[in-house]
This record gives C-alpha cells, sequence and structure tokens, in this order.
C-alpha cells in the first residue's frame, strides 16, 4: 500500500479533497482515513473509506487553522515516514489574516505577495523537513472556494442559471479565472447562494451540498482547463512515482 | 494617558527601555522577567504609595533607577525619571527625580535635596525641599499650578496590577497592595444595568452559560448570585470554579474601568492561567479589543501559547534576557521581524518559541 498524508487547514478543505480521492479513484483500490487534529485530541471524523488491501491510501487531517498546517506537516514527518507515507501534502488558503496583513489596505489580490508566501513555504521545508522533495504545501488562491466557483456544473445542479451567476458576478461567468478575480471567494459564493436563497456558512451540510455535485469528469476538466492553477498544482502533487 | 515606554536598571536587574502600545502581550520563556516588568510598572499605578509599597531590599547602596513615559490624551509626552538609593533594609532615598514635558523639565531635584518645580499659574520656577524618602511630584499638590502632576496621579488612580491566578473574591491578591480596593461583588454593585448586561454578554462569549447575575449584601458580606442556563440552583459567587472566578472578576473590573470613562493602565500577570483552551482564547480576545476600543491601557503576560495564537503579534513584546539585561523585541524596535512573519504560515506561538527569532536577532 502506498500512502500520502494531506494536511488541511477546515474543514471545507478536508471534504474537497475526500470528494476529489473518491472521484478520481471512483472508490478503486483506494483508501482513506480522515482526521481532526484539535486540543492535543486526533479524532477520526467522516467519511472514511476503509480498505487494507488498496493500493493507495491517503490519511487526511483537519489542523484547524492555515497556520497550523505547516507546523504539523514538519513535526508530524518523522512519525509519518517511520509508518510508511511516502509524502506529506499540505493545503491552505491563500487569503488569511496573515495575507490581509501583507497587503494592507485596500485589500486585493497582489500576485508577488501570493509568491512570496509560496516561496517561504518551500524555503521552511528546505530548511526544516528531512525529506523536503517528498514534501509540499500547497495553497488554495485565493480560497479553496475559488475551486467551487471555476466548476459551472455545480452552479447548474444548484438551479442557479448562467444569467444569474452574470447578475451576481457581473461579469461572464465563462471567461473569468476565479483564482486571479476574487478575493474572498466565500463571500461570492454566498452572495450566489442567496439568489436561491441558501446560506453558506461553511458548514459541512454546506459544504458537502457544492462538493457532492462535482463529478470526476468536472476534476479533470479544471485540472485541464486555463483556471486555477493552483488546483492543478494540489492535483499534481497527489501522486506517486 | 498611556504608559509610551519603560525602563528600569539596579545591581542585579536591567530592563533595556521596553517601547509600549494601547494593548500589550509581553511574552517570553520563563525567567525572563515579565512578571517583574509588571511588579515595576505598579510602583507608578500606585505612585502615591511609591516608597511604601517598595519591598524590602537586601542590597544596601543599591541603586535603582526608574524612567516612564507617558502619552497624554494630547500627545505630550511626560517624562519621569527616578533614582533611588537603599539606605537599609526598608528605607530609601530619592536621590535624583525629573519630570519633562516634550523634553522640557518641569521638576528637577537635584542630590543635595534641593527641588525646582515649574508653575503653570505663575509661569515660574518655585524651589522647595521635600523629604529625602517623599517624591518630589507628591509634596507640591496644586491643580492650577502643577496640573501635570495631577494628570499623572489621577492616570495611577484608576490604574490596576491584578495577578490573574491570584483574582479572589476580594480585590487585593498577594501580590497587590491598594488600600482603595474593593471586593468585586461591590464594584459590580456600582455598575449600571446595561454594564452589568455586559458583563454577562461578555462572560456567555467566553462560552460560560451565566444568564443572570444579581448583587447581594447581607450587612457584612457582598455577594454575587448566578443563574446558569439549565441549572436550577442559583450559584454563589464563592462556590465558581477558579477558572469562572477569575473570568468573571476580570470582566467586571474591565467594565467598571470602561463605565469611569478615564485614562487607565491595566496590568495583568498570567492572563488566562488556569483556563482551558477555549475560555483562555475567548477572554484574551475580548479583552483585547474591550480594552482597544474603549481606551484602557492593556499590559497583559502570559505563558498560554493558545492565548499567544489569538493576540496579534503586533501587540507583542518578547523579552529576552541576557544575564542581567532584559531586552523586549517589539514591532517598535524591529519592524522588519514582525513583518517578515506574516509570510511564515506558523502560528504566533512560533515568533518565539522557534528558531525564527534567534536566527535573525
Amino acid at each position: 500500500m502506498r500512502k500520502i498524508a494531506i494536511f488541511v487547514e477546515g474543514n471545507t478543505e478536508l471534504i474537497f479533497v475526500r470528494e476529489y480521492l473518491r472521484k478520481r479513484f471512483e472508490y478503486q483500490d483506494l483508501e482513506i482515513e480522515c482526521r481532526k487534529r484539535q486540543f492535543g485530541r486526533f479524532d477520526k471524523v467522516p467519511y472514511p473509506i476503509p480498505n487494507p488491501n488498496a493500493k493507495f491510501h491517503f490519511r487526511i487531517i483537519d489542523v484547524g487553522g492555515d497556520g497550523n498546517v505547516l507546523d504539523n506537516m514538519l513535526s508530524d514527518e518523522n512519525l509519518l515516514q517511520r509508518i510508511g507515507y511516502e509524502k506529506i501534502i499540505g493545503l491552505r488558503d491563500m487569503f488569511s489574516e496573515s495575507y490581509k496583513k501583507a497587503v494592507k489596505q485596500p485589500l486585493r489580490i497582489v500576485p508577488a505577495i501570493s509568491d512570496k508566501f509560496i516561496e517561504r513555504a518551500n524555503s521552511r521545508i528546505l530548511e526544516q523537513a528531512k525529506s523536503p522533495t517528498k514534501m509540499k504545501l500547497c495553497f488554495a488562491i485565493m480560497e479553496i472556494e475559488a475551486w467551487f466557483l471555476a466548476i459551472p456544473n455545480i452552479w447548474a445542479k444548484k438551479g442557479i442559471s448562467t444569467a444569474q451567476l452574470k447578475s451576481v458576478l457581473k461579469t461572464d461567468y465563462s471567461t473569468i479565472d476565479p483564482e486571479t478575480t476574487f478575493l474572498h471567494p466565500t463571500e461570492t459564493i454566498k452572495d450566489i447562494l442567496k439568489i436561491i436563497n441558501e446560506p453558506y456558512r461553511k458548514q459541512a451540510d454546506e459544504v458537502e451540498s457544492l462538493v457532492g455535485k462535482i463529478t470526476k469528469q468536472d476534476f479533470e476538466d479544471l485540472q485541464n482547463s486555463q483556471k486555477c492553477n493552483s488546483f492543478k498544482e494540489f492535483a499534481s502533487n497527489l501522486t506517486l512515482n | 494617558m498611556r504608559i509610551k515606554s519603560f525602563s528600569y536598571e539596579s545591581d542585579d536587574w536591567v530592563l533595556q527601555k521596553l517601547d509600549l502600545q494601547e494593548v500589550n502581550l509581553l511574552v517570553g520563556q520563563n525567567g525572563t522577567g515579565k512578571s517583574k516588568t509588571l511588579a515595576n510598572l505598579n510602583y507608578f499605578n500606585l505612585i502615591e504609595y511609591f516608597l511604601g509599597t517598595m519591598p524590602g531590599h537586601q542590597f544596601l547602596d543599591d541603586i535603582m533607577k526608574w524612567e516612564i513615559e507617558w502619552t497624554t490624551k494630547t500627545d505630550v509626552i511626560l517624562e519621569y525619571k527616578i533614582i533611588i538609593k537603599v539606605i537599609d533594609y526598608s528605607r530609601f532615598e530619592i536621590i535624583e527625580e525629573k519630570l519633562l514635558r516634550n523634553s522640557i523639565i518641569l521638576l528637577q531635584r537635584k542630590r543635595d535635596g534641593e527641588c525646582q518645580i515649574y508653575s503653570e499659574n505663575t509661569h515660574r520656577v518655585e524651589t522647595f525641599t521635600p523629604p529625602h524618602d517623599k517624591l518630589a511630584i507628591l509634596s507640591r499638590r496644586d491643580t492650577k499650578s502643577f496640573p501635570y502632576i495631577e494628570e499623572i496621579i489621577n492616570w495611577s488612580k484608576n490604574s490596576r496590577k491584578l495577578s490573574f491566578n491570584d483574582i479572589s473574591q476580594e480585590f487585593n491578591g498577594t501580590y497587590d497592595f491598594n488600600p482603595e480596593s474593593e471586593p468585586f461583588p461591590l464594584i459590580f454593585s456600582k455598575l449600571k444595568e446595561q454594564e452589568r448586561q455586559n458583563v454577562i454578554n461578555n462572560f456567555q462569549k467566553i462560552g460560560f452559560s451565566i444568564s443572570e447575575i444579581r448583587y447581594l449584601f447581607n450587612g457584612n458580606h457582598h455577594y454575587l448570585l448566578l443563574k446558569e442556563k439549565g441549572v436550577k440552583i442559583d450559584m454563589y459567587f464563592e462556590d465558581l470554579s477558579q477558572g469562572m472566578l477569575r473570568t468573571l472578576n476580570l470582566l467586571i473590573y474591565v467594565e467598571y474601568l470602561i463605565s469611569k470613562n478615564e485614562t487607565a493602565t491595566l496590568l495583568i500577570d498570567d492572563l488566562g492561567e488556569g483556563l482551558d483552551y477555549i475560555r483562555a482564547t475567548g477572554l484574551g480576545k475580548i479583552l483585547f479589543k474591550l480594552c482597544e476600543e474603549n481606551n484602557i491601557q492593556l499590559i497583559a503576560t502570559t505563558n498560554d501559547n493558545f492565548l499567544m495564537d489569538v493576540i496579534d503579534i503586533d501587540n507583542w513584546n518578547v523579552l529576552i534576557r541576557d544575564g542581567k539585561t532584559v531586552t523586549g523585541i517589539n514591532k517598535v524596535n524591529h519592524p522588519k521581524l514582525f513583518e517578515d512573519f506574516v509570510y511564515e504560515g506558523t502560528s504566533n506561538f512560533n515568533f518565539f518559541s522557534s528558531s525564527y527569532l534567534p536566527s535573525r536577532l
């Protein structure tokens, strides 16, 4: 069994990654373990796919905060390597309190600042990891919700038309790259879901309601599109040679 | 009025000039002098009892120096310097004393004991000789002639030091000395209805399910009776857990300071001690927000890494000790360290606990 550990900043990311892996592998040869690290505990959380004979095993760990992702990757490296994990991946949003501090007012997307965060993460891994080539911190730019926004089928299945999307986004949905357009994609999704009187508070059922609509084809289309390079980066790192 | 900077020097301990802001979190390893810093700042909170609060000193002929700067409401800088010599275990002699306003001397005590003081009333410098063991600023009080002294005294009257792990029902903690202190229930009784409700609301925000607090006095003792949601029998103040008691007392006192609407500095040692993760972080966030929004200067120390993670590091002072010398690393004196840290993608606690600081200092 080949193993990859994926540290994520929160439940939204855990749900997305879990769904992505299920669809990518079509439940074949796949084992998924989901955990949440909080207050010194390391609890199992929904929904695992137990499959002891699977070829690939993924442990997804919600570490409860963007600032905890890289720290946990580095601190768990020894143990994970000892129990057979070949790769350690991290996933966190670029948009954060630190990002806002770095950009200052007016808040906006500044690619140079995003690059600086990425560069510093890579440097820390080089400086502090025992096996830096087997570790990678990926950033969802500006948030993982940008990736939801880049999948048109989610909105179609929610009964939201292209015209309605345009009225909220104030632009042609098909032409934009959510990664470079929306500073705080969570707020954009809130505005979109208002059309159908649904809230978006990042609660598990609300995230499942969006992520559950994504098909394997949707994920492949996103990976092959010109949008959301950060998703391509993340997806390509979830492979073992 | 708030403290802008503070330094202290004696034969066995030196605190280099520490820059302070509206709200401050002092952090550092054990033994770096966090509590000692607050104890020395507290002499100024209790300035009317300055030498009376000095602990018995072991080192004869030791010279102790303090320098404190305040920024007033009108952005004037008041700078006060005191040098004291230890005569014996409990006797001290003030050998130098100076008060400046925007670098202009208002009061100066020379080594021979003679003082000169500027009168705003007559616009002249007056001369007097206070007792050698009494501060000159306390020896001449006149609200028209020396209003700058009254400003300091008024600030000190509202300023307090609390040891969080020693907040009991009575105001006096082991490390406090304040003859004007009052029990917390009595302080609560002085709050208006809305102010009492604010205390309850904040207590709830931190995670305690208290829906009502009533004040009682039986002729001898002051009590608070608390109603908890889902609990039939009301709780007396004394029956609260230590964590609840400390938190409630602090919230009561902060609301009291806010209600006075006067300039004040609040020192809190070991903030969060004994609280669980949720309460410690909840209290930290609320306390810093309340103080910042209501012009109460807050200077708190903590060893709680969860609490550190929720307080903006721009408000931190990391104390580092090298032998007898303590230095504070903060955004004022090391701006780049703090600016670069945002890119580290790590928790605030790692700002001083990891190799980040040592590798860059």
